[in-house]
């Protein structure tokens, strides 16, 4: 099972894990390491990064802090009589590729959570929700459709002289109101058909195609489990780093590297479970 | 056993002044298939609607609907876009059983054996924007099926389907018919293919609803009735009753000689009206070509037919004639002024409140040719209340006031009943005999064969046969018309029913 194949529950846990965890820390071996599973899993899932835009959007940040921030004590050249200090550029430059990872998992988590597992978080909420998100959208393309047809019928006939900009507007108001004409009148009809279907009946439940998997339990298990320890090492004073007014980053121990390592495996996931389920595939044909 | 008595219903629409229904009783019987033919107007829809208790009509009702044994009631309607409520197949599907409350493995088994019944189980994870008009109908019988009907009600469900498709879903009903213990009463316009399946057939005419017995208790107002029952009216072969193609074929053979066994065609040559030369076009760069190669021409005062399935580019190249969008090769010439088009959804013509300010944006003289369409009633009236065939000769008449004189028509048969296609087809006739070029792209080809000139038939992106109606349809084998396919034994090249009994009045009988 992919991961993009997985229960909409465990990609939640997973994407609120891995997004709060980006968010919080400055640390930049942590972010360093966010970044990179967010890029790896971005190139190996959504099949792109558009890498070249976000490097310049780090680029930008790194620059614009230390022109607003002047603290720290290594001070690099004066602009304009204010210092700009390495300090501040290094805070600019890990806080740029913070944000960046943060996009790219965003960005992730769209491409993963397509609209019929939005539907089944809806539907969660309230079942009569899903059912209006469902008929919205069902109803962009018709309405779409039938803009184009109406414009197509007026456009033919010349109702409206479309050489000149008042002609054109007076044809849009048209087509727009015949639009909402169309659109009520065909409403009124749907709306019959989901009264004799049952929709007024209280208790609606909500059905969707997902079914939570024994693979879905062990995930979010793991998860979880991950999700603690890293909480452990965030809180700790391990993890602390301190940009002002100096680089600080005393409290490196041996124990650190188990939780560095736990907090890889915890990113890696969607790359881990995609390349051995591609190895696997592969495994179980070369034994066919 | 009965399961549905109706007993002297009336019912008044609120603000008009004739009964929709007057004194009708009738009984059903469990296990019945019901025919429910006649003209539109002619209150099929609101004695259906009636049935249906969350669907009746508001207004002034008397006489009695009587269920026995509570059965559920379920309908489909003419209309299949509307009746989709949901962005995908399986959730249409799971729609009532969402609104039972059922939990998710008891909707999952019953979705998947619906789904597996009509054969909707390679659409089931699909858009419901990606299917064809058959699908979106078939899924309709579906999603209503589910909610275990006992009687199921059809108001006219293929009018708007080509006729493939309308076999594909007739063929559906009658399945669900045969293998479950369904009470089903369906009302068509294409009566052929029930007709004789149907045990019982009710006739409605202005209201009132008649249980039909044998083929001289139709009048000549209600023609929505098979080829079969119209030849042997026709022909004056009372008692005779036979509307099936083989049982027409025999007919003819036993009874009518066969001396003279050709129409001869008339000549007829126009001025060209229009030439469209080696034409290429796609929708998207990448997109495969809908036309390739395509030559096309047709002449003042002629009538020519574009026939061919769904999805062979017949609107494309309408929208090609008139300009919506261009070929990436080759040359259309226009030799007429202007070009119109009545499109296939009417509706998309209309723009304002009432017919009356709709037509005035066009012209100010409309009364002439409101007169000549018989719409002079309806100028008060919102163009969205018309009837399926009030609204076709309303949009008719918004495009002739733009004076075209090549006029272009996407299926004006699509939903219309028989008075209406007789209604069209007096009109298009009288535009043809003023030179006017008239281009008609159609999949009804019995309709075909009664008015035009000249027909093409376009497949695969390309035109593959032309000529007259006469010469296309007597030497197609399969997509032809009942009367070509009744009567090929016999005579040469008899197309419609007027040929049939021109020739076998001229021949005489045995």
């Amino acid at each position: 099972m992919k991961f993009s194949e997985l229960h909409p529950l465990s990609l939640i846990v997973f994407f609120v894990s891995v997004i709060a965890f980006s968010m919080v820390t400055m640390n930049p071996i942590l972010v360093l390491l966010s970044f990179f599973a967010a890029l790896c899993s971005n190139l190996l899932i959504k099949n792109g990064s558009d890498i070249k835009l976000y490097l310049i959007l780090i680029l930008a940040i790194s620059i614009t802090n230390p022109l607003f921030s002047h603290n720290g004590e290594t001070v690099l050249f004066f602009l304009f009589d204010q210092r700009i200090t390495l300090e501040a550029f290094c805070y600019g430059v890990v806080s740029g590729v913070r944000l960046v990872g943060v996009i790219y998992w965003f960005r992730l988590f769209g491409a993963v959570f397509s609209q019929d597992k939005l539907n089944w978080f809806l539907g969660k909420m309230s079942p009569k929700l899903s059912v209006v998100f469902s008929m919205a959208l069902r109803f962009i393309p018709l309405v779409r459709k039938n803009a184009k047809d109406i414009y197509n019928s007026q456009l033919v006939m010349q109702t409206f002289d479309t050489s000149t900009l008042k002609g054109k507007f007076n044809l849009i108001i048209n087509v727009f109101s015949a639009l909402i004409s169309l659109s009520i009148e065909n409403a009124i009809e749907t709306a019959d058909t989901m009264r004799s279907r049952g929709f007024e009946n209280k208790n609606r439940s909500a059905f969707s195609l997902f079914r939570f998997k024994g693979k879905d339990i062990m995930f979010i298990i793991a998860v979880l489990i991950m999700d603690f320890v890293t909480a452990l090492y965030l809180f700790s004073p391990l993890e602390d780093f301190y940009y002002y007014p100096s680089i600080r980053f005393e409290n490196w121990e041996n124990s650190s590297l188990f939780f560095i390592f736990i907090y890889v495996i915890l990113f890696m996931l969607p790359v881990i479970n995609d390349i051995t389920e591609n190895l696997r595939w592969k495994y179980s044909i070369s034994k066919i | 056993m009965e399961i549905l008595n109706i007993k002297n219903l009336t019912f008044k629409y609120p603000q008009t002044a004739a009964d929709a229904i007057e004194n009708v009783s009738l009984s059903v019987n469990e296990g019945d298939f019901v025919l429910l033919c006649g003209s539109s107007g002619s209150g099929k829809t609101t004695l259906l609607r009636l049935l249906k208790e969350e669907l009746a009509p508001f207004g002034e009702r008397s006489g009695e609907i009587m269920f026995f044994n509570n059965p559920t009631v379920a309908l489909v309607g003419q209309n299949a876009e509307n009746q989709i409520v949901s962005d995908t197949v399986w959730h249409n599907l799971a729609f009532y059983l969402e609104s039972m409350g059922e939990d998710s493995n008891t909707i999952r088994s019953r979705v998947a054996e619906i789904a597996e019944f009509f054969d909707l189980s390679r659409l089931f994870h699909k858009e419901t924007a990606n299917l064809s008009g058959g699908e979106k109908q078939l899924l309709n019988l579906a999603s209503v099926m589910v909610t275990n009907p006992d009687i199921l009600l059809l108001d006219e469900p293929t009018s708007q389907l080509d006729p493939i498709a309308a076999r594909n879903f007739i063929e559906a009903v009658k399945r669900l018919y045969e293998e479950t213990n369904l009470t089903i009463i369906i009302s068509e316009h294409r009566t052929e293919e029930l007709w004789n399946f149907a045990n019982k057939v009710f006739v409605a005419e202005n209201g009132r609803i008649t249980e039909h017995k044998n083929s001289n208790d139709i009048s000549d107002d209600c023609i929505d009735i098979p080829f079969g029952v119209k030849l042997f009216k026709v022909l004056n072969e009372n008692g005779k009753y036979s509307p099936s193609i083989k049982g027409i074929r025999e007919f003819l053979k036993e009874n009518y000689k066969n001396d003279i066994t050709s129409i001869e065609e008339p000549q007829s040559a126009g001025e060209c009206a229009l030439e469209v030369k080696n034409i290429y076009f796609r929708y998207e760069k990448n997109s495969p070509d809908i036309l390739k190669g395509l030559n096309f021409t047709c002449n003042f005062g002629s009538i020519t037919t574009i026939l061919g399935g769904n999805g062979s580019g017949k609107s494309t190249l309408l929208s090609l004639i008139s300009k919506i969008n261009k070929p990436y090769s080759g040359k259309i010439h226009i030799y007429g002024k202007k070009v119109a088009v009545l499109p296939q959804n009417v509706k998309t013509v209309f723009t304002r409140d009432t017919l009356k300010e709709d037509l005035s944006l066009i012209t100010n003289n409309f009364q002439r040719v409101a007169e000549e369409l018989g719409i002079n009633h309806l100028l008060d009236k919102n163009p969205y209340d018309l009837s399926g065939g009030e609204v076709q000769r309303a949009a008719l008449a918004k495009i002739l006031l733009t004076e075209p004189d090549i006029i272009c028509l996407d299926e004006p048969t699509k939903g219309i009943d028989a008075k209406g296609k007789g209604t069209i087809q007096k009109i298009l006739k009288e535009l043809k005999n003023r030179g006017k070029a008239v281009i008609i792209v159609s999949h009804d080809a019995d309709f075909t064969a009664e008015i035009s000139d000249k027909c093409a038939f376009l497949f695969d992106d390309q035109i593959v046969s032309e000529g007259t109606p006469r010469q296309i349809f007597s030497s197609n084998k399969f997509y032809t018309t009942y009367a070509s396919l009744a009567s090929r034994q016999q005579f040469k090249n008899a197309v419609t029913l007027d040929d049939i009994i021109n020739l076998c009045q001229r021949n005489g009988r045995y």
